[in-house]
């Protein structure tokens, strides 16, 4: 094997090593689908080593565009397999007709994240992947707007209009209102006494 | 006024922190009086705080890593056409030939970039104004400008108070658009020469010239189709010229950059078309001159500003080009900071770090003793040449920062010697020796003055040389160095030809070196010499003049190998032995040399010690430092751009450590004072042993060795009412001549009402590299141990930080355990490290919650990778020290190895009044919060400082071992407002000297003082106590078990650190001494596992970094 050709297999060794596993971890939470995010982040790393012969390049960072690509193949994915239909019907297991607010009450905490997460599925793709960038990957506003191409105003508005829809649905599943108060945001606010569950 | 319509959506961005300040402010205010919005925020931050946990949640459906098929599947997806075809193509001069060809394709695709060559037209224009202001002319601008330009006289230049030509000419060069990409006919590049194997010719001006071709052509041709001079319009790229489109990048350093455009202008000049070459030489030479300017007028960012022109050329060759493919290594490329570091790693085995700083310091001692005439020793041109040529070597010319004034003085006075024949001096060596100097210079720096004095001073030696009237061993070096400098001599080659068959019959082996540089490297005769050379051993007191083992050295280097290694080890030893503490070699006794004194030892010495990068073995390239860029790098670096290099973030991760040098023996006669701070941290031990658990030494910077000896129990006496207690002990050494003295500093135990109250902020690195059992997880455990020692109305805040910072958990009683457990359990890696976000956010949840009287202390815990805010250290390490100046102190933690930073990490702590450790196991962790909880939180004195004042009657000379990098001045010890460390309760802190004795035996050895500041009331105290007789043991085997406990453990550190005291020792020697010390400290687990590992290290391989 020659140098160059050894050049770049170690470029893209590096690249991969970096990314992977993040780009793994978003794309599954988008598709929710281990072998899907694995077909997704290939493609990502196909696209990019096409990239490089074809003459097109991640302009300014590598890291946004590889996000950038992981999440429109995702979203391609998601259409071809109609994955929607699957979260809706998710979306009518979780709903309060079925099972009454008292029960969600009991929810161990670990239930009560994993139906938070699938009121995230259920957003707009283009909240979806805010939410997911900002408090999943915990990019900055300025990283997630090269990402989405959205402004970092909007960035922040989406996010904002994301949560508040997350807060409705979530009140409306019956979601109890108390867990982990412990962890909580750094600036804002007056600090919180931790532990309440109720 | 803000009305709720407007901040509403701002709600969410400022619970998150990602408001600026003025806006946050606003929405603070609103909150104040807006009771829905503080409802709607109420909540946000429920949802929010469900929504994280949840992301974070690693689901059991993301994999870490692609799996194996479609990892392959990347791995043998080809690169299609020409690229695949370059790729499997062998020799690397088909390779560039063909990535130009490639490259050219796409490059006559995207015009816009050959426009920009218009823009260096101007940029040649703006050159040929300048030159025309200099010379006071308003002439149209000559065809042919560009060389002359740059060889504006700039002795005369300097005369009116400027430093250089290039600094002169960068307000005209701001012009940023010197082009970035071009389309080129290159002349078919001659063949690489073979490597050489035996002894290197050192005619690298030549190749470099050779592998430049391609270059060269390239800016000519670019030239030639803009200016659409003839020839290059009418003769496209045909098949014996290959396009190729490239970038220039060159460092700040005009020098050697002059030397690459000439040798470009050479390759040209070698053009197969005799009716091209004319107008391409001088184009080529318009190019490389602007190649020098633009990048020093605009040293970093030039690049980046022309990125987007050759992006999809960029693009296509990232693949090929990772660290920029094609470094062509300048002349004297080797000279530069980047180049000094890469040459060192390569070939100065483990003494780089040393050499370096023992360089460093004798050119500083050099600058500082120069007379005002620019020599060192009267009437010698001389010791003036070797002075010069030093600095040279280091890469130091008049347009140096810190030595151009020296280098500047050493010349004139160099140059005022020279007499109207040419000579520098009657005696034909000396003679020699400054024509060399000069030579050098030239050649270095194009400054025409030197030319005239090097042609006229070569004519001088080129008769001594052929009259046969014995020029010495600094004729050849002198005839070598003016031909690289390009000189006109046509008596050159003859005058090479007589001294060398001269030399060849000689009997004495020193003609070797001089024979490498006539180019007889591979003459049976040059081998034989050579052999006997390498049968030699340098000795200091030798007969042999220094000038003499300087050829040695030099010759020995160029034929490398296995002799090399060996020969430089035991060398360097010896040379750094002789070192002044001043940085300067003593004067050498009387020896065949003309040059004696301290300066002539001095220079030599440093220049047997630059020998790594002053010669370059032929085409051997160096790979420069990675952290190294190539912008602050005199290399041309002649690539085709990494598109993606500007796209990656991060750094690749590795462990950063620095080196501090060994500190060296002092004679008491000179300077009867040792000064230092104190240092209670023991990281570097446990990091050591956490390398040496996993089957490798440390790196030699990472082992300081008053961190391994504090690591151990001396079992000291604590003091009752006093503060510190002093105990000494000394023996004489197990592991040398000489003796060991040892100091034992021991601070009080808490007072009878017990610990002060506790405020305890834990910042805790939760980024994705702490990911793992011996890093977060380790810090859990031990974090679980702190929480069970803490007493119920301690308090303990907790701040986590990966991307950001964020508070996790407010100051809280530990009588409320249960909470900060939960607290602790959530904590969750992932994303990058704001260190910068952490430190302040731990900083100012400190400060709000301070406690006067109460240990206010900021626990720090991480693996030291910083990758976003400023990581570059300064920023937070001012506000750090602010924090300390407060009264909140601060202790690291450190955790992982593998890209662990440890400089980070240990300067953070010095700078915030703190300790620092690594934690390696739980063990480790009991023993820092269980067993010496009190000394780990509570400080009994800060600006702790150790003076001992010898006593000349006793003591000859004293080494320190280890603290390195907290001595003191001697007038600082009584200066309160120099900082020092901190001593915990009942700490003790171990210093040792190796001392030679002499003199009266009853007399004591000297005066231990310590300076400190009580941290109860904030006064300074001294005590002070005398090194008696009484405390002399008679042999090391009489001394106390913990003393050749001590004893061993200094060894073992020295050793790992490759410090050149160390000389002769081994690992097994320290296991014999230590061997019967283990036995009869039989219950102190931490000796038995020290002899466990010093068992270990001499099978183990040292730790890559």
């Amino acid at each position: 094997m020659s140098d160059i050709e050894e050049t770049g297999k170690a470029e893209l060794e590096t690249i991969m090593a970096e990314h992977e596993s993040a780009l793994l971890r978003y794309a599954a939470r988008l598709v929710n689908d281990p072998g899907a995010a694995q077909d997704v982040v290939q493609d990502t790393f196909l696209k990019l080593l096409r990239g490089w012969t074809d003459g097109a390049r991640p302009t300014r960072s590598l890291t946004s565009w590889l996000y950038r690509v992981t999440h429109n193949h995702a979203v391609d994915y998601i259409r071809r397999e109609n994955r929607l239909k699957i979260l809706h019907r998710a979306h009518l297991d979780a709903s309060p007709d079925t099972t009454p607010p008292q029960q969600h009450k009991e929810l161990e905490r670990k239930d009560a994240l994993r139906l938070a997460l699938e009121h995230v599925r259920q957003l707009d793709p283009a909240e979806q992947q805010i939410v997911i960038l900002r408090l999943q990957e915990g990019m900055p506003y300025q990283q997630i707007s090269e990402i989405t191409g959205q402004s970092e105003s909007n960035v922040g508005f989406i996010l904002h209009h994301a949560v508040k829809k997350l807060s409705k649905s979530l009140a409306k599943a019956g979601m109890p209102r108390r867990f982990v108060r412990h962890s909580r945001s750094g600036d804002g606010g007056s600090p919180a006494k931790a532990g309440e569950l109720s | 006024m803000n009305n709720c319509h407007d901040i509403e959506p701002l709600l969410t961005s400022h619970l998150l922190g990602n408001l600026d300040p003025v806006r946050s402010d606003d929405v603070r205010k609103h909150l104040e009086t807006c009771s829905d919005c503080r409802a709607a925020v109420e909540e946000l931050e429920l949802t929010l705080d469900l929504l994280r946990p949840a992301l974070a949640v690693e689901s059991s459906t993301a994999p870490a890593r692609l799996d194996e098929r479609r990892r392959e599947r990347l791995k043998h997806w080809r690169i299609p056409g020409l690229l695949l075809w370059l790729t499997e193509n062998p020799r690397p001069i088909l390779q560039v030939a063909a990535a130009a060809a490639c490259i050219a394709l796409i490059a006559t695709l995207f015009m816009p970039a050959l426009r920009a060559s218009k823009r260096k037209a101007e940029m040649a224009r703006n050159i040929v104004d300048y030159r025309a202001i200099m010379s006071g002319t308003e002439q149209q601008a000559p065809a042919k400008p560009a060389m002359q330009v740059a060889m504006i006289d700039t002795f005369e230049a300097e005369h009116a108070g400027k430093r250089s030509y290039l600094e002169k000419s960068r307000p005209r060069a701001k012009a940023p658009e010197f082009p970035a990409s071009a389309v080129v006919a290159a002349p078919e590049s001659a063949p690489l020469p073979a490597e050489d194997t035996y002894g290197a010719d050192l005619d690298m001006s030549i190749e470099q010239a050779n592998l430049s071709g391609g270059a060269a052509g390239a800016l000519g041709y670019a030239y030639a189709v803009d200016n659409k001079m003839e020839g290059a319009k009418t003769a496209p790229p045909g098949d014996a010229l290959q396009p190729v489109s490239f970038e220039m990048t060159s460092g700040k350093d005009d020098v050697s950059d002059v030397a690459v455009a000439e040798s470009i202008s050479r390759a040209v000049g070698c053009a197969e078309r005799p009716d091209r070459r004319e107008k391409e030489v001088k184009v080529a030479e318009s190019d490389a001159v602007i190649a020098i300017t633009a990048p020093s007028a605009r040293p970093e960012p030039v690049m980046l500003a022309r990125n987007e022109e050759i992006v999809d050329v960029g693009a296509i060759t990232a693949a090929n080009d990772r660290e920029g493919a094609l470094v062509m290594k300048g002349l004297y490329a080797g000279r530069s900071s980047g180049g000094r570091a890469g040459a060192r790693s390569q070939y100065a085995d483990s003494y780089g770090i040393y050499t370096e700083q023992a360089v460093v310091k004798s050119l500083e001692w050099l600058k500082q003793n120069q007379r005002a005439d620019g020599s060192w020793n009267h009437a010698e041109p001389g010791v003036a040449s070797l002075g010069l040529l030093a600095y040279l070597a280091h890469g130091e010319t008049t347009a140096s920062e810190k030595y151009g004034e020296t280098v500047e003085k050493a010349l004139r006075y160099v140059l005022k010697r020279q007499d109207g024949d040419g000579r520098f001096s009657a005696d034909p060596a000396e003679h020699a020796l400054a024509t060399y100097a000069i030579s050098e210079a030239y050649g270095l720096t194009r400054i025409p003055t030197l030319k005239q004095a090097m042609n006229k001073g070569v004519a001088a030696v080129i008769s001594d040389t052929l009259s046969g009237n014995a020029p010495g061993e600094w004729a050849a070096p002198a005839l070598r160095a003016s031909q690289l400098a390009g000189t006109d001599n046509t008596d050159l080659a003859r005058a090479k030809e007589s001294l060398s068959s001269n030399l060849r019959t000689s009997s004495e082996p020193t003609a070797a070196p001089s024979l490498q540089l006539l180019g007889d490297a591979k003459d049976p005769a040059t081998r034989q010499k050579l052999d006997e050379l390498a049968a030699e051993t340098f000795d200091w007191n030798s007969s042999r003049s220094l000038e003499q083992w300087l050829g040695v050295h030099e010759a020995l280097f160029r034929a490398g190998g296995q002799r090399w290694a060996k020969w430089n080890s035991a060398t360097i030893k010896a040379l750094l032995q002789q070192a002044n503490e001043d940085g300067s070699w003593p004067a050498r006794p009387d020896t065949a040399s003309p040059f004696k004194g301290q300066a002539a030892s001095t220079a030599l010495s440093a220049l047997m010690m630059q020998v790594y990068y002053r010669f370059l073995p032929t085409f051997k390239p160096v790979a420069t430092e990675p952290d190294t860029p190539a912008a602050t790098n005199d290399d041309v670096t002649i690539r085709i751009k990494d598109a993606l290099a500007s796209a990656r973030e991060e750094p690749p991760a590795k462990p950063v450590f620095r080196a501090y040098g060994s500190n060296p023996y002092i004679e008491v006669l000179s300077n009867r004072f040792s000064t230092f701070s104190i240092d209670v941290d023991t990281a570097s031990y446990t990091l050591g042993r956490k390398y040496m658990q996993n089957g490798s030494l440390p790196p030699a910077e990472a082992v300081r060795t008053e961190e391994f000896v504090n690591f151990f129990n001396y079992g000291y006496t604590r003091p009752g009412k006093d503060v510190f207690t002093i105990s000494t002990e000394a023996a004489p050494s197990a592991f040398g001549p000489g003796h060991l003295l040892k100091i034992g500093v021991v601070g009080r135990n808490v007072s009878a009402n017990g610990r002060h109250e506790a405020v305890l902020t834990l910042v805790i690195d939760t980024s994705g590299s702490m990911d793992t059992p011996d890093r977060l997880g380790l810090a859990r455990q031990a974090l679980r141990l702190l929480l069970d020692q803490l007493s119920p109305n301690d308090r303990v805040a907790i701040v986590q930080y990966d991307s950001h910072a964020r508070l996790v958990l407010e100051h809280t009683p530990v009588a409320e355990r249960e909470t900060i457990r939960t607290a602790l359990d959530g904590l969750q890696t992932s994303g990058s490290t704001h260190l910068e976000e952490g430190l302040m956010l731990g900083y100012d949840v400190a400060a709000a919650a301070f406690k006067p009287g109460a240990i206010n202390r900021v626990l720090f815990f991480s693996d030291g990778v910083a990758n976003l805010g400023s990581a570059n250290a300064e920023d937070i390490l001012a506000a750090v020290a602010e924090a300390r100046e407060k009264g909140i102190l601060c202790s690291v933690f450190g955790f992982g190895t593998g890209t662990y930073d440890d400089t980070m990490l240990e300067t953070l702590a010095n700078r915030g009044d703190g300790t620092y450790q690594f934690i390696d196991s739980l063990n480790e962790a009991k023993r820092i919060f269980v067993d010496n909880l009190s000394a780990t939180l509570d400080v009994v004195a800060t600006d702790v400082k150790i003076q001992v004042e010898w006593n000349p009657a006793r003591v000859a000379r004293f080494r320190q071992l280890g603290y390195e990098n907290r001595q003191l001045k001697t007038e600082d010890f009584r200066n309160d407002a120099v900082d020092a460390g901190e001593v915990g309760a009942s700490q003790a802190v171990t210093a040792l000297y190796e001392m030679d004795l002499a003199g009266d035996e009853a007399a004591p050895l000297g005066t231990v003082r310590v300076r400190y500041r009580d941290a109860i009331s904030g006064q300074v105290f001294e005590i002070e106590r005398k090194i008696l007789p009484a405390g002399l043991r008679p042999q090391f085997d009489s001394a106390a078990a913990r003393f050749k406990l001590a004893a061993c453990v200094a060894e073992f550190a020295e050793i790992l650190r490759v410090s050149p005291f160390a000389d002769g020792s081994s690992f097994e020697d320290v296991a014999r001494v230590l061997r019967p010390v283990a036995l009869e400290l039989g219950t102190d687990p931490q000796v038995q596992e020290l002899l466990s590992l010093v068992h270990s290290a001499s099978s183990l391989p040292r730790a890559n970094q």
